[in-house]
């Protein structure tokens, strides 16, 4: 009991040092005020947040960096090197592009089946059957939705992946290693592979 | 079957508060399954010698831990400290701050404190301004995530797992190496026609 009330008490003292020095930290930050946001504002947001959108910006961000980041790694020889960066432009391109599909069907899904206010059973079919009262504000609805599609997304893409994405990706790399990656010279010296010993 | 998917909604509801923690075992579990995926691709790919697909498979295996691993690290760091900037009052749209200088008495001191949410306080007075509060701490967490995610997943992931497939490789390298030289003299790697004339 003694021992454990010393640890105890040594445990508060270090958790106040820390937020003493995460206060002092931050009280260094000066204090920036901006424009009210706009309406307009608010849709991007609604929209950039919705997983298709934030698919695509990931994937147009991604197609720019990683094959440039691949390209300049010297430490491995060239044809790995070139095969890798096929290999990632590949697997990004396929990614993105059924990862949007995927998830803006299941968006489109989801937002028909979640209309608080629709008759229709089937407009409330992935509506829990107690609403909670943060749902019913276009905000609490919008993000139930994300959430969803979210879930739905990533159940549809278990299957993509193994049935499309990678089945693709080998393909779209073994093409693009066929066309843009060096051939072998014409004069290149061709192996021996028949050799008669003569005695 | 009904009441498991009101179940299955239900607790989607729940999560819908607070959807990061979700996200994250969302992106994990998606991670994994992409990760394990695309290794099958490059060991099923007839077109690629052993060398390679040594360095593809250890780049496709460090692109999801790299991945979960920086999510952490980086993208959830800017996403959390964009929201305690703009709930400590640092960072605020005009409406929110002059609203502060009216109310300098109560809440001048607590601005830039820890343990202070300007929001809840906003949301208490039914304040005019809590709307534009709402909407640029929505955009600012978007934007920071998004970054965050750039950062993580185009940026720190492919030098992560570049540095340690190269690693793996040489490994591979010197292991092949290694059983090449320990083979007898008398083997060759080629089957040659001899053609022994006396």
């Amino acid at each position: 009991m003694y021992i454990q009330s010393i640890s105890n008490t040594n445990n508060i003292a270090m958790q106040g040092k820390w937020s003493g020095i995460k206060q002092k930290l931050f009280d260094k930050l000066p204090n920036v005020t901006f424009k009210n946001p706009s309406e307009k504002l608010e849709k991007a947001t609604d929209i950039i947040t919705r997983p298709g959108p934030n698919r695509a910006i990931m994937g147009a961000t991604a197609i720019v960096i990683q094959p440039a980041i691949d390209a300049s790694n010297k430490k491995i020889d060239k044809k790995t090197r070139d095969l890798s960066v096929c290999r990632t432009i590949a697997k990004i391109f396929v990614g993105t592009a059924v990862g949007i599909l995927v998830r803006h069907k299941a968006y489109k899904f989801v937002e028909k089946r979640t209309l608080l206010n629709d008759i229709s059973k089937s407009s409330k079919s992935l509506l829990p059957k107690l609403i909670p009262d943060f749902m019913k504000s276009e905000m609490g609805l919008k993000k139930y939705r994300n959430l969803v599609a979210t879930a739905l997304g990533l159940c549809a893409l278990f299957f993509t992946n193994f049935l499309v994405d990678a089945p693709l990706t080998t393909i779209l790399t073994n093409l693009m290693q066929k066309k843009f990656l060096e051939k072998e010279p014409a004069n290149a010296p061709k192996e021996n592979i028949k050799e008669g010993i003569y005695v | 079957m009904s009441k498991f998917l009101d179940k299955i909604l239900s607790s989607l509801a729940n999560f819908s508060k607070d959807p990061s923690r979700m996200l994250i075992i969302t992106g994990v579990i998606g991670w994994g399954f992409s990760a394990i995926a695309q290794m099958f691709g490059v060991i099923f790919n007839p077109k690629i010698d052993r060398k390679e697909k040594s360095y593809l498979l250890a780049q496709e295996g460090w692109d999801a831990i790299a991945n979960i691993g920086c999510f952490f690290l980086i993208t959830q760091v800017a996403k959390m400290g964009t929201a305690k900037l703009f709930k400590t009052g640092k960072l605020a749209p005009k409406s929110v701050r002059e609203f502060i200088s009216k109310n300098n008495a109560e809440i001048g001191e607590k601005i830039g404190k820890l343990d202070f949410n300007l929001g809840e306080y906003l949301s208490q007075k039914n304040a005019s301004c809590f709307k534009d509060y709402e909407r640029a701490m929505e955009f600012g967490t978007t934007a920071a995530t998004i970054i965050g995610s750039v950062a993580a997943t185009s940026v720190a992931t492919p030098l992560i797992r570049n540095h340690k497939a190269t690693k793996f490789q040489d490994k591979f390298i010197k292991y092949q190496e290694a059983q090449l030289n320990s083979q007898p003299t008398f083997k060759s790697l080629h089957h040659y026609n001899y053609d022994m004339r006396i």
